[in-house]
């Protein structure tokens, strides 16, 4: 039974790596696409407006530093701007494990906020939480488990291209290569997340997550490409000599892999052309427990943090 | 149902009574190529008596005995008419030489003249190679599925997509036979080529609606692609040399008029002409494997007037690399034994084989990580086929049909280092099986019917697991229940289906009939795709205890009619199809490798109707067809959509396409095309969310398909010029210049929402449109 699961497990790992290989498949469609000049040009369309549904943004970690949640509302599509906060919300955390609870309390921009205090425990390996939100008077939960995570060792640097000097006109180019062994035995999940400067790569091609090292096999081993090695959405830019370089491993589980892999797909699905995926919505854990009222998106997920910043040179 | 069998059985023993009657049978054939012709009509001088050559070329008729003037008739060619004596049993074969040259009497379609009328085909289109040569081509190339693409009840999701849907059935709903072996992907180049060499084929024809109870295995529709056998005359080559492929064919005979060969093959050159810019432009690409071949070969020796032999074979591939690997091909072999016992019973047995191999890899030699994947489906079957011409009034078709399938889902291998791991998945086993027996009954000078029942089963099989899942929430994974081993060819799921078929024909009068038909089909294995377009890596999973298998009703009724001496052929048809099982997928769904593949599949239901008009020119300086069909397809689906109906993704309400040729002179032909075509069903948002810096978009309708892409119009022009013939020798060519999508429309495959790369708060539409400008291209054509 649990090497089934097992099987299971290692099949969604290979997608991931089919998924991640699309972007070379689309080398080929560039091929044909050469040959009967396909394009691809941003047109006006007239959408209609949707109905407005609460957005819960709430990735809580154990870091010990100020936790926040955010609480949005949907918006037109093309309305161009940060969608509306959602104020006036009560949001409270449930350690349903200790049987604690945390009250977050707004900021008047959307953001709810708490400050840990020293030894209060709020974020515990292995326990399950539960996210309560009042908005509007309808009340919403979200469950997540808070699973472990590993250590980032260090991170080198890989630099594939660039000129010889580092300050010359074409500046050569630094790759965050990170070293870290998944936490033996298990299946664990990971979102690797980079920074610049502080600055969050936020590109949907360089959102990074990964079951165990990167896939099948691969317990309890270093992480490997393509996870190991930082993939930057082309176009994008990379780090510079002294640019410092942060990574960040923060534990995630199942679901909230899927919702990422979902959610990169959909993004990214214009990338595949012919073999796009079609619309989804993304998928939610928030429950509108009310029964009416407003319904809501968005995520929740508890997760446990390490991170290691470097310079690039 | 049991009655009707048993009063068949009876009228059969009865009337073979009435044997005062004499047969007479025998092959029809072009006396100047050998190559056995078609629905040549064989009747007796002014009578109504008469049947029609089948796929072989062979005919059986049943007259009175004594002097008997007998015609066979076949357009584009001279007449032939022969008196004879009948008192015994007789075999007469007959050649039949094509018309001369006349300008006036330039004929595309070789058929006979009132069949549009006079046949009890419905929903059947046959085109001539001839015809489809005729037709303006992306890059010049001649291509048998784009053509039935331009025919009324046929869409795609695309330009480039795999494939064609039919009355509104899924792409997976077409049993694309080749000298009878079904071809699991028709496509080069995802969909811009079809993998049949023009050179190679001889006629095909497209089955819509009124599905003889012979074909099955497929709900939608039925493409029959019949190769040539070759000239039995004399040796002839031909070739031609495009802007895609250069291509040879060479056939003759080995023993003449006994035996005669045909070998055709194709290679696509862009990658060496395309290699110095990709150098240059895209170095990343430099080593980039870049073609596709085909080869098609076929034998056939008439061993004497009883028995015939056929072998055919058909291999090829597509392959694509840049640092990974990506090809794919058909490989199939038909063995065909034509046997005739007495002069009434026709007997035809194919054995076939059939391979879809599919590869997918990556290497990254610097990090030393590796993958590879591959993926088949294999057939191996046996198709004994009878057909009894009891008397002019009656024929029956009797047979069977066993399929041994052979899944391969998905062999993997990931390299990490010097570690190899296996991750591929195990095979799956499957034999579909059926009889069918039916009857062509004419129940006066103006009354047919055709009245049949095919009964199919199809076990799913070990050597493997069966596994079983918990009920979901609809749309969302099912979890793993159980799994139980079954061993070799233990049946691990059985399923049988009755597939009652009906056709009936009245003719109103000399120019025109009335046609009604109902059939319920049934099909065993599904294409498991959930992308714009199918891939050429999408597999197929047969049915199992968790995948029922699909079914289709479909009635239809139909007007025919012919004007100014059947100058022009025209029909109206409405159909309306309801089908059960329709495969579809859970969001965010794992299809590859996915030993649990099951637990992401959905099935509802679907219905498609519509009408259809048609009106096509056969004869004269001018030819050409037209064709408008208004229809609708949707499904509905438990957990899609709202559980509402939906408009699936090929769903094209409005359909127009329009093809002439005109001949100038002997030098000069040119042709034009013109389609315009609703656009596609589309998912659009209606609102954005931001989560973690991420801005996306939602639909809060959850509604599926619930907006329109954006009209499909397009116009194609070639002309063609012939060179002088030189009348010593036998070298002809010509040259044909074609402009594909003349005032460069970019229509949209589709319209994508995304956040701007550089600025994610601002959102775009991206139109994606796979052919952004005219498409000249130049082929040369020579024949030897």
């Amino acid at each position: 039974m649990i090497k089934e699961n097992k099987l299971a497990e290692l099949s969604l790992l290979e997608d991931h790596l089919l998924r991640i290989n699309t972007m070379k498949i689309s080398g080929i469609i560039l091929l044909a696409g050469l040959l009967l000049s396909s394009c691809k040009d941003i047109i006006t369309v007239d959408l209609k407006s949707g109905e407005t549904h609460l957005v819960v943004d709430a990735f809580i970690n154990n870091s010990g530093a100020t936790q926040t949640l955010r609480l949005t509302t949907t918006a037109d599509y093309f309305s161009n701007t940060n969608t509306p906060p959602a104020l006036g919300a009560a949001v409270s955390l449930t350690d349903l494990n200790a049987n604690k609870t945390f009250t977050f309390s707004p900021d008047g921009s959307g953001n709810y906020l708490y400050v840990p205090q020293l030894n209060d425990s709020m974020a515990q390996i292995g326990h399950n939480y539960q996210l309560n939100i009042t908005y509007n008077g309808i009340n919403y939960l979200a469950l997540s488990k808070l699973n472990r995570t590993t250590k980032v060792d260090t991170i080198i640097f890989k630099n594939k291209k660039g000129g010889a000097s580092d300050t010359s006109e074409k500046p050569k180019k630094y790759f965050p290569y990170l070293i870290a062994r998944d936490a033996p035995g298990g299946l664990d999940y990971y979102w690797i997340k980079t920074y610049k400067n502080g600055n969050f790569y936020n590109g949907p091609g360089e959102l990074n997550v990964v079951q165990d090292a990167g896939g099948v096999g691969t317990d309890g081993i270093f992480f490997i490409p393509p996870n190991a090695f930082f993939q930057l959405t082309p176009g994008g830019d990379p780090c510079y000599f002294l640019d410092a370089c942060t990574i960040e491993i923060y534990s995630i589980n199942s679901d909230t892999y899927d919702f990422f892999l979902q959610l990169q797909t959909q993004m990214q699905n214009s990338q595949a052309g012919l073999f796009a995926t079609a619309p989804e919505n993304v998928r939610t854990n928030i429950k509108n427990t009310s029964g009416s009222g407003m319904k809501s998106i968005g995520w929740f997920n508890m997760g446990a943090i390490t991170s290691k910043t470097v310079i690039a040179k | 149902m049991k009655k009707y069998l048993f009063t068949l059985c009876l009228s059969l023993f009865s009337l073979s009574y009435f044997s005062q009657n004499i047969s007479i049978s025998g092959y029809v054939k072009d006396s100047a190529n050998g190559e056995s012709m078609i629905g040549v009509s064989v009747y007796k001088q002014g009578t109504t008596i008469g049947v029609i050559t089948n796929v072989y070329g062979f005919y059986s008729l049943t007259l009175p005995k004594g002097q008997n003037t007998i015609v066979f008739t076949y357009i584009g060619y001279k007449n032939k008419t022969v008196e004879i004596d009948l008192s015994a049993n007789t075999t007469l074969n007959i050649e039949m030489p094509e018309e001369g040259q006349n300008l006036n009497e330039i004929v595309v379609l070789s058929e006979k003249e009132d069949l549009n009328v006079k046949s009890m085909d419905m929903g059947t289109i046959k085109m001539d190679i001839k015809q489809i040569s005729k037709i303006p081509a992306l890059l010049g190339e001649v291509d048998v599925i784009r053509s039935i693409q331009l025919l009324p009840g046929v869409t795609t999701v695309g330009e480039g997509a795999t494939g064609f849907n039919v009355r509104g059935g899924n792409i997976d709903q077409n049993l694309i036979l080749l000298d009878e072996a079904p071809v699991y992907n028709s496509s080069h180049l995802f969909g811009f080529f079809s993998v049949f060499n023009p050179d190679a084929v001889k006629d095909v024809k497209l089955i819509k609606g009124g599905i003889p109870a012979q074909y099955g295995g497929r709900l939608s529709s039925i493409l029959d692609i019949r190769m040539k056998e070759g000239n039995s005359k004399k040796l002839e080559l031909n070739g031609g040399i495009g802007t895609i492929f250069s291509r040879f064919s060479i056939e003759g005979p080995i023993i003449k008029d006994k035996m005669s060969f045909i070998v055709a093959a194709r290679r696509s050159y862009i990658d060496v002409l395309a290699k110095p810019f990709i150098k240059a432009k895209y170095p990343d690409l430099a080593n980039a494997k870049f073609y596709f071949y085909d080869l098609t070969a076929k034998i056939n020796y008439r061993i004497n007037n009883k028995n015939t032999v056929f072998a055919s074979a058909y291999l090829g591939r597509d392959v694509f690399g840049a640092g990974f690997g990506f090809d794919w091909g058909n490989a199939t072999t038909t063995v065909r034994w034509n046997h005739i016992f007495g002069e009434k019973l026709f007997l035809n047995t194919t054995a076939f084989y059939s391979n879809y191999t599919y590869k997918l890899s990556f290497t990254d030699e610097s990090n030393n990580q590796g993958f590879d994947w591959n993926s088949k489906i294999i057939n191996y079957s046996i198709k004994p086929d009878f057909s009894y011409f009891l008397n002019a009034r009656n024929t029956f078709h009797f047979g069977g049909q066993s399929i041994l399938m052979e899944f391969q889902p998905g062999n993997a291998t990931v390299t990490s280092g010097s570690t190899k791991t296996n991750i591929g998945l195990p095979k799956k086993f499957a034999l579909e099986s059926a009889l069918y027996f039916d009857e062509e009954f004419k129940v006066s000078s103006r009354f047919s019917i055709n009245a049949g029942l095919r009964y199919s089963f199809f076990d799913f099989m070990g050597e493997g697991n069966a596994y079983t899942f918990y009920d979901s929430v609809p749309n969302s994974h099912k979890r793993f229940k159980d799994s139980t081993y079954y061993s070799m060819f233990q049946s691990i799921k059985h399923y049988g289906n009755f597939e009652p078929r009906l056709s009936m024909k009245y003719e109103l009068n000399d120019e025109s009939s009335i046609k009604a038909s109902y059939n319920r089909t049934a099909q065993y294995i599904h294409i498991v795709s959930n992308t714009a377009a199918a891939t050429p890596l999408d597999i197929w999973t047969p049915s199992t205890n968790n995948i029922k298998p699909q079914l289709a009703d479909q009635v239809a009724l139909g007007y025919f009619r012919n004007f100014k001496n059947n100058m022009y052929e025209t029909s109206v048809e409405v159909y309306y199809k309801a089908m059960q099982n329709q495969l579809d997928y859970v969001d965010n769904a794992q299809l590859l490798l996915n030993k649990y593949l099951e637990q992401d599949l959905l099935q509802g239901v679907g219905r498609a109707y519509g009408v259809e008009f048609f009106v096509r020119k056969t004869k004269g300086k001018l030819t050409g067809m037209l064709s408008y069909t208004l229809s609708k397809t949707q499904r509905k689906v438990i957990g899609i959509s709202n559980d509402q109906w939906f408009s699936n993704k090929y769903d094209r309400p409005n359909n127009v396409s329009l093809v002439l040729s005109y001949t100038f002179n002997k030098r000069w032909d040119i042709s034009t095309n013109y389609v315009f075509i609703s656009g596609t069903p589309n998912t659009f948002p209606d609102s954005r969310f931001q989560v973690q810096g991420y801005t996306q978009g939602y639909n809060t309708s959850g509604l599926r398909n619930n907006v329109r892409n954006t009209v499909y119009h397009r116009w194609d022009l070639s002309a063609t010029y012939n060179f002088k013939k030189n009348d010593r020798r036998r070298w002809q060519s010509s040259i044909v210049l074609s402009v594909y999508n003349v005032y460069a429309r970019r229509n949209a495959f589709a319209i994508y929402f995304q956040a701007n790369k550089d600025n994610p708060i601002q959102t775009q539409a991206v139109r994606y449109s796979i052919v952004g400008s005219f498409i000249p291209a130049l082929t040369y054509n020579f024949k030897f």
